[in-house]
């Protein structure tokens, strides 16, 4: 079952990958469109985002956790610095300080 | 260029962009094993699929026992943004045999779209600058199976207490921010963020899906009001 699943999405994400460079689709799509896609990653990632720093096991919002701190400091850092690497030394010492020593 | 140059400097283009790709390779092989992947499967994920973001999201939904259908759908829309790369890169790969688009398709990510697509834009074109995306994609590839076989091993054997795959929204939350480069892009934050609190408790994870296409829709509207402007 789960293979299934796999070798489905892996066809699926082949197919975006193809398609463009297949002489099948127009080399240019209608603007409005072409502005769409650009939106997908902020709009795909953001909800796992706060999924993973919101909301618990049990489905529900927990808004005294580390996590969230951690991620309004990072959130700061990658506007600054614009670098991935340093969002992500500075996220996870901020949680590993909160696991330790607080 | 010789095509050896060519190759040669995509993969030492690619190379730096590894410090951020590798632990989000092996918080993958962590997260691939904790919810409930087997080693191989998680393994081969990274081979069949090949896209991170979407494969965060493939073992995460597993976790939760969500329909095979909205996880395919679900993996599908991460990987969208593959079209926008594919579009700009066609230009300059049209002429290739299938063979080759079929494999240089299959090597398109973020970060070698990145580092190729500089080369294409901004150096002269010749007859073997895809061997650059050969290059680049190549070496992405083989950081992403090592960095995901070590995960999956390593992973029994770090402490839970790091909490490693936090890495995982921690890498999100740099491209998010990193990308929001508008106010259009802004406002596509903000509706997804607010929907996805909203959609937290609809059946089968679908939170992802109507977050994000409902975020996307607002963007294509109010871009389109503004240029009607």
């Amino acid at each position: 079952m789960i293979w299934t699943v796999i070798i489905f999405s892996g066809v699926l994400t082949f197919c975006t990958r193809f398609l463009p460079l297949s002489k099948i689709m127009p080399k240019t799509l209608p603007n409005f469109i072409q502005g769409g896609l650009g939106y997908v990653s902020i709009a795909v990632l953001t909800p796992i985002i706060i999924n993973s720093i919101l909301i618990n096991e049990e489905n529900s919002i927990i808004l005294n956790n580390p996590n969230i701190f951690a991620a309004l400091i990072a959130m700061f850092v990658a506007l600054l610095s614009k670098s991935i690497v340093l969002t992500l030394l500075v996220g996870l010492t901020i949680i590993w300080v909160f696991e330790f020593f607080i | 260029m010789t095509k050896f140059s060519e190759f040669k400097d995509g993969c030492f283009g690619e190379i730096p962009l590894q410090i951020g790709v590798f632990p989000f390779g092996l918080a993958f092989g962590i997260l691939g094993i904790e919810c409930g992947l087997s080693n191989i499967q998680t393994f081969l994920l990274s081979s069949i699929v090949f896209a991170g973001a979407s494969q965060i999201v493939f073992a995460q939904l597993i976790f939760t026992s969500t329909p095979a259908s909205i996880i395919v759908g679900t993996v599908g829309i991460v990987n969208l943004r593959h079209i926008l790369y594919g579009i700009s890169l066609s230009g300059y790969l049209k002429n290739l045999t299938l063979g080759w688009r079929l494999i240089l398709a299959y090597l398109i990510t973020d970060e070698a779209y990145a580092v190729s697509y500089k080369r294409f834009s901004e150096k002269k074109k010749t007859k073997n600058m895809h061997y650059h995306l050969l290059g680049s994609g190549l070496t992405l590839w083989t950081s992403w199976q090592i960095a995901t076989f070590l995960g999956i091993f390593i992973g029994h054997f770090i402490p839970e207490s790091l909490n490693l795959e936090f890495a995982i929204p921690l890498s999100f939350i740099a491209i998010v921010v990193i990308s929001i480069k508008d106010k259009i892009k802004f406002s596509v934050f903000i509706t997804s963020a607010v929907l996805s609190v909203a959609f937290k408790d609809l059946p089968w994870n679908l939170w992802i899906i109507f977050s994000a296409l409902i975020a996307i829709l607002f963007g294509m509207l109010i871009s389109n009001k503004i240029r009607t402007k």
